[in-house]
């Protein structure tokens, strides 16, 4: 009895934790996410508008952070911290469509393999077949090489780029999406506050997204969006090595565009030259960091204009 | 107004059936249930646990699991504009048929009988949350875990208006309800009986024709209980008004001193079936029903050891999920004689306001 009552306070401080998550008592770290959030968006949206055209100086090549720009040149004479900023137009759009093609697909096979369905169909063991055939499908998706798939595809392709590796990687992760989405929706759909929306008249759609999807599983979207996006700039850093060293078809875009593989790689082939890595790096721990704090900021900014 | 134009819900010989996983059988969870709910009054649904008022319940709503749930009978449902939304003709030996042995069911695909009980469903969606609305079982674990006390509220409003909110009458609840300091508070921030509120401001933001309550006071403390039963009878006082639609309530409960409190009319219900139909003032002073003076004797003692001797054999269960002959209550009930064991008994008419089904009612 002793032990049954410590699981269940166990549970109810896990849930009570996991509400506080969208609920930001903290009000240094709800201010913080706000601004993070808002910060990141007008990156990004400055990134994308404004044209960057590198300028190259070669006399001032590798040189160290407040002497002639704030923080140094790379090996070509380019300002890091212009180079580093312009950098996330690369990954824009292979990171929407990678994590369109995941969520997308992801979301269609949840909904079969956690019998989650929108319409009913006469016999009732036809959508028993189809979580088992799910389950097959999502077994020989984790069990595809991934990288070895885009490798071939890179080097078979006339012109390569980074979105077919985006569209790869979102088709190999949606099998993971999924697989997290079945557990959660399996246990949320027979919750009592599921049965209480369904009687109380909300709409299929609006039980899915809203309160499944949105409000219960949002911290399995945002994680596996950070996972497949570490991925896809790995991967990014990966092509760039090769390009440079081995393989010169796995060039992913323009040589003058700017990267944080290109940076990342550059930097970390000599460390007496820290700064070029350094500024990519905490562009990128900056970018994965803010995806968490983007959904609490929505909720926040809608909660306080009701 | 005529009798019939003032019924807001009609469920005749209702039978449902439910697939058991464990077992691989049909099982039949109503058998019998026929009952009416006027407008204006509050009819209470009572019987013991597993006499199926639950599922009757989830049958009115069109969300009974369909394994092939409703198998039979007929549910009238009339809307504020007066249409009426109906479940009917849905026969037996058209949609699934028993096996001799009576333990098992096989569904025959009779795809117009399919579509009938299909488009009742589908039509009983539109009107869940609009029209009829529900307050569920244990209130903390109804609410959603994610979403504060105000979100919940305007949700119902949303459903029963149409997409769009009435902030007014939110605003009005949320007063009367005394939810005013709770409105930004998650369901586990708050007590059973704040849940409660908020699942009664859910089903009242919709201003619904029907509000079904299952069993809203088991599982809560007895001072709560007495607020719970206050708030009903402040919506009992509000809703008699004469006007053309008064809304009504069906409260579920296996407490008969609430429906005795609460209620205009009792419906008793035991193994699936409807036994009796009473207006509550009668129910004490004319004969009931064999199972029915069960439950009003179990409800009197007050001594918990002595309440099995008071209450002989209420709480074994017949199995209903097979066939039998005759009365539904003949394994328990202390007039049994061979009628009983042979004819299935039919409704007699007591008076005005009392209707039973026993064989023995001119002895009762």
């Amino acid at each position: 009895m002793q032990i049954f009552e410590e699981v269940q306070s166990k549970t109810i401080n896990i849930v009570e934790a996991d509400t506080k998550q969208f609920h930001l008592a903290n009000p240094i770290q709800a201010k913080l996410s706000y601004w993070q959030s808002l910060t990141i968006v007008a990156w990004f949206l400055l990134a994308a508008l404004i044209p960057y055209a590198p300028k190259v100086n070669y006399q001032l090549k590798n040189s160290p952070p407040f002497e002639s720009s704030l923080l140094g040149r790379d090996g070509s004479g380019r300002d890091v911290l212009v180079h580093g900023v312009m950098a996330v137009r690369l990954y824009i759009l292979p990171i929407v469509i990678m994590l369109g093609v995941a969520f997308g697909i992801g979301l269609i096979l949840a909904m079969l393999g956690a019998e989650l369905r929108p319409i009913r169909i006469l016999w009732f063991d036809a959508w028993k077949a189809s979580a088992g055939i799910i389950s097959v499908i999502l077994d020989i998706l984790e069990a595809l090489p991934g990288i070895v798939i885009v490798l071939i595809l890179v080097t078979n392709l006339e012109h390569p780029n980074l979105n077919w590796v985006a569209m790869i990687l979102g088709v190999i992760g949606s099998a993971k999406v999924a697989r997290e989405l079945i557990l959660k929706i399996r246990v949320l759909k027979s919750s009592d506050f599921i049965d209480g929306a369904i009687a109380s008249g909300v709409s299929w759609w609006q039980i899915v997204f809203k309160h499944i999807l949105y409000r219960n599983s949002f911290t399995v979207l945002v994680n596996q969006a950070i996972n497949l996006i570490i991925l896809l700039i790995l991967l990014e850093i990966s092509f760039t090595y090769i390009a440079d060293t081995v393989w010169s078809p796995c060039i992913l875009y323009p040589p003058d565009f700017p990267s944080w593989g290109k940076m990342i790689f550059e930097g970390s082939a000599n460390l007496s030259t820290w700064w070029i890595v350094a500024w990519p790096m905490f562009l990128l721990f900056l970018l994965l960091n803010s995806f968490r704090y983007i959904g609490n900021t929505v909720i926040r900014i809608r909660e306080e204009a009701k | 107004m005529t009798a019939e134009s003032r019924t807001i819900l009609s469920v005749k010989s209702l039978k449902a059936y439910l697939y058991e996983k464990s077992r691989r059988t049909f099982n039949r969870v109503i058998q019998d249930a026929t009952f009416d709910v006027k407008m204006g009054q509050i009819t209470g649904l009572v019987g013991e646990s597993g006499s199926g008022k639950t599922l009757t319940a989830c049958s009115i709503l069109g969300i009974l699991p369909h394994t092939p749930g409703i198998v039979g009978g007929k549910i009238i449902f009339r809307n504020k504009d007066g249409s009426q939304d109906m479940l009917e003709g849905i026969s037996d030996d058209r949609i699934c048929k028993i096996n001799q042995n009576g333990n098992s069911l096989v569904i025959h695909k009779d795809l117009s009988a399919w579509n009938r009980l299909y488009n009742y469903e589908g039509r009983m969606k539109k009107l869940r949350g609009r029209e009829i609305c529900i307050i569920m079982q244990g209130a903390k674990s109804s609410l959603n875990p994610y979403m504060t006390v105000m979100d919940q509220i305007v949700e119902g409003s949303e459903i029963g208006n149409h997409g769009n909110c009435d902030s007014d009458s939110v605003n009005k609840l949320m007063l009367e309800l005394n939810l005013g300091p709770h409105a930004n508070k998650f369901s586990n921030e708050l007590s059973g009986g704040t849940c409660f509120r908020v699942m009664i401001g859910m089903a009242l933001a919709a201003s619904p024709g029907l509000l079904i309550a299952d069993e809203p006071t088991t599982g809560i403390d007895p001072p709560l209980q007495v607020k719970i039963v206050e708030l009903f009878e402040k919506y009992k006082s509000s809703i008699n008004s004469d006007t053309q639609h008064s809304p009504a309530m069906l409260l579920i409960t296996h407490q008969m001193h609430l429906v005795r409190r609460l209620a205009d009319w009792i419906v008793v219900m035991y193994g699936g079936n409807v036994v009796e139909r009473v207006r509550s003032q009668d129910l004490y002073s004319d004969n009931c029903h064999p199972y029915t003076a069960m439950l009003l004797r179990s409800a009197r003692v007050k001594n918990l050891c002595n309440r099995q001797n008071a209450i002989g054999t209420i709480g074994q269960k017949t199995d209903t999920s097979k066939d039998q002959k005759g009365c539904i209550f003949q394994h328990h009930c202390p007039l049994v004689d061979k009628t009983c064991r042979e004819e299935i008994p039919i409704w007699t008419e007591l008076s005005e306001s009392h209707f039973i089904r026993c064989h023995h009612h001119d002895k009762l």
